[in-house]
């Protein structure tokens, strides 16, 4: 029903409108269309009342058969200006309109009555009208044509002197009506005006904002495409995690890297994916990095097996959206290759030091034995010989040590003791291996323990040793004549210390810096001239640190230098025992 | 004859002739051995005084010839001296063995660390 009546509303909108590019006119000629279709239905009507009763009557009067006429005049009139007015001449058909009708009315009724009388106010129509459909000040125009017509009318029936006084007040009353119409349709065709302008400036605002939508969108397209390409084109993996710790992004780099399809990645939980192809230990750092989220910093790296793999995995929070919590994006780079060198590196260096250190213990070991004099007597040149070879073999063993060490330092893989050990037996074994050194460069190494010094301390004799000894060798290399002087002291309740002084060359200022560095004397010049690699400064300053300590060098050139290791001061803890 | 036995068990025969003279000087009769399976089997028919122990060896380790020395109860009196160039692994042995020296040994402290097991 309602669709029927909606039917019937658009059909009859559709006959009444008129298309013309200026609003104002196409409004018109609707309105025009309307009081054309008014005309058409009283003219129909008007012809049926008049034939019916035409023959009713048997047209006696001349009513009737006026009444048919007119009518079909009135329709025809209609059904012409109609069309006249869809073709776009609605001001053509408008003017034709508006003067028939004042024509019609002048006609409609008896003239006494049409200028002074029942019918006068019939001419109030076309004024308003007139405003209405051609512009507002015609109503003047139209109120005057009235006037004029309501004078001929009284001119041609003789009704002039009788009726003249009331006529101009007719033509008073028009133009008072005109004036009314005037002023109501200019406010309404204004408002209408103001309104069309509004409305532009909408559909303009409307444009804009639409433009603007669609090229953000295409920026937001054009930058996710990009981060996409990245994402796919870099050759670490990629996962993020939502705050569920759901996979919810991956790259194909990280499919390869786990030989598993992204389709069975994203989804999934760490835990699930690492399931059966990770360690248990290694699972739980895994897991602790992907959850912990709280730190807004970016988390150290982690290095684990992944099945036949390597992987260095670094996580870091991140904000999906904006309401959820934080999630995690995890970078994991394939470490097969440089794990697999490491490996191969520590092998080779205890390998080697291994396959290096047998053959040397036995150039020693038969050294040893014609220094013994078991295989008979040697003459003074020969022992001396021996004892060069003894000699350069050992260095050659320390040097070895010193390699295995700096690669055992390097690879983490040096564990410390942790003892109570006597300071007093440190520096007697230390005696015992430096002396021989020491005597051959007629130097002496004087040894000293402060009051204050625990007669126990804590911590890694052998370890403590090294660096002792390597201090004391690296001293007696540099130094010609004086002593060398070796003091054991507490700076502060917290710290105990180790001082090796000697009266040597010195090291320059500018080189101070550098003598704990791998491979470094403070002149290559004296490498050649004392002999050493250079490893024995950087073991010490590495096993200083490992230790908790720190090592100080002062030196002045030509006066000697003091290397001063301070470590903190552990006194013995009860072990607890169940 | 056997109470003056020092066993030397090193797979490098200049570091074996080495270790027996040093041995010797300290009044042992040494015997050398290079394999460890052959001194697993060896061991279960003499009792040494001293055992001067290579913890490298083919077929059977060091480390397992020192488990069954220690097994033993007729080599309760045999001292090990273990000799090695792995400091690492010889640390871990040093509750077992009665001395642990690594490489390169010194020939003169071998002899009289040998000569002080054996008057002890």
């Amino acid at each position: 029903m309602n669709e029927f009546k909606l039917k019937i509303v658009e059909r009859t909108e559709r006959l009444l409108t008129v298309n013309h590019p200026d609003p104002d006119v196409a409004r018109r000629g609707w309105l025009l269309n309307v009081l054309l279709l008014g005309l058409f239905v009283a003219t129909l009507a008007g012809f049926w009342i008049g034939l019916v009763s035409g023959f009713a009557t048997g047209w006696q009067t001349e009513g009737e058969p006026l009444l048919t006429i007119a009518s079909v005049i009135g329709l025809a009139s209609a059904v012409g200006l109609y069309f006249l007015n869809r073709s776009g001449s609605v001001r053509l058909a408008a003017i034709i309109f508006l003067l028939g009708s004042i024509l019609l009315m002048s006609f409609s009724d008896e003239p006494a009555q049409l200028i002074a009388g029942r019918s006068t106010m019939v001419y109030i129509l076309p004024i308003v009208m007139a405003s209405v459909l051609l512009r507002p000040s015609a109503s003047f125009v139209m109120a005057i044509l009235s006037g004029v017509a309501l004078l001929m009318l009284a001119l041609t029936n003789g009704l002039l002197s009788a009726l003249f006084f009331t006529a101009l007040v007719e033509i008073v009353i028009f133009l008072l009506v005109a004036l009314v119409s005037w002023l109501s349709t200019r406010s309404l065709e204004k408002a209408l005006a103001d309104l069309r302008v509004i409305n532009t400036e909408l559909d303009r605002r409307v444009a804009d904002r639409t433009r603007d939508l669609a090229e953000a969108l295409i920026r937001v397209q054009l930058e996710s495409s990009k981060n996409q390409a990245i994402l796919e084109s870099i050759a670490d993996g990629v996962i993020v995690f939502d705050h569920t710790g759901q996979a919810t992004l991956v790259n194909p780099a990280v499919s390869k890297l786990l030989s598993l399809p992204s389709n069975q990645i994203i989804g999934y939980k760490i835990e699930t994916l690492m399931a059966g192809a990770v360690a248990v230990g290694d699972q739980e750092a895994v897991l602790g990095q992907v959850r912990g989220q709280e730190s807004s910093a970016r988390l150290p790296g982690l290095r684990f097996q992944w099945g036949k793999k390597t992987l260095l995995a670094s996580f870091a929070p991140i904000q999906i959206e904006q309401d959820t919590g934080r999630g995690t994006v995890a970078v994991f780079r394939d470490f097969t290759r440089e794990a697999e060198l490491e490996n191969m590196k520590s092998l080779l260096v205890s390998m080697v030091s291994h396959e290096l250190r047998t053959p040397l213990g036995a150039i020693i070991g038969y050294g040893e034995i014609l220094q013994e004099r078991i295989y008979g007597p040697l003459t003074e040149r020969q022992a001396n010989l021996v004892g060069r070879l003894i000699a350069n073999a050992q260095r050659l063993v320390s040097l070895i040590n010193d390699l295995l060490d700096r690669a055992r330092l390097e690879a983490g893989k040096l564990k410390l003791q942790f003892i109570s050990f006597s300071p007093q037996q440190l520096l007697d074994d230390l005696l015992s291996t430096t002396s021989p050194i020491a005597k051959a460069k007629n130097l002496n190494v004087v040894t000293y323990i402060a009051p204050n010094v625990p007669e126990t301390l804590q911590g890694d004799p052998q370890r403590l040793l090294q660096i002792l000894v390597n201090l004391v060798g690296n001293a007696i290399k540099f130094t010609d004549h004086g002593a060398i002087n070796v003091k054991l002291d507490r700076p502060d309740e917290a710290h105990w210390s180790l001082q090796v002084s000697d009266t040597g060359i010195g090291i320059p200022p500018d080189d101070q810096q550098h003598v704990f560095d791998v491979f470094q004397q403070a002149d290559s010049s004296a490498t050649r001239q004392h002999g050493g690699a250079g490893l024995g400064l950087s073991i010490v300053k590495q096993l200083a640190t490992l230790m908790g300590g720190s090592v100080d060098l002062v030196s002045a050139v030509g006066q000697g230098s003091t290397f001063t290791v301070t470590l903190p001061l552990n006194t013995p803890v009860e072990e607890k025992r169940d | 004859m056997t109470d003056s036995l020092g066993l030397i068990i090193e797979d490098d025969a200049d570091l074996a002739s080495i270790f027996a003279e040093a041995l010797h000087l300290a009044e042992l009769e040494t015997e050398i051995i290079v394999d460890g399976a052959v001194a697993a089997a060896r061991l279960k028919e003499i009792v040494p005084k001293v055992v001067v122990l290579d913890l490298h060896l083919p077929h059977v380790s060091g480390e397992i010839l020192l488990r069954q020395i220690r097994a033993t109860p007729a080599l309760a009196q045999t001292r090990v001296i273990i000799a090695t160039a792995d400091a690492v692994m010889a640390e871990g042995l040093r509750q077992e063995a009665d001395l642990v020296l690594v490489k390169p040994v010194s020939f003169s402290q071998l002899r009289d660390f040998a000569l002080r097991m054996k008057i002890a």
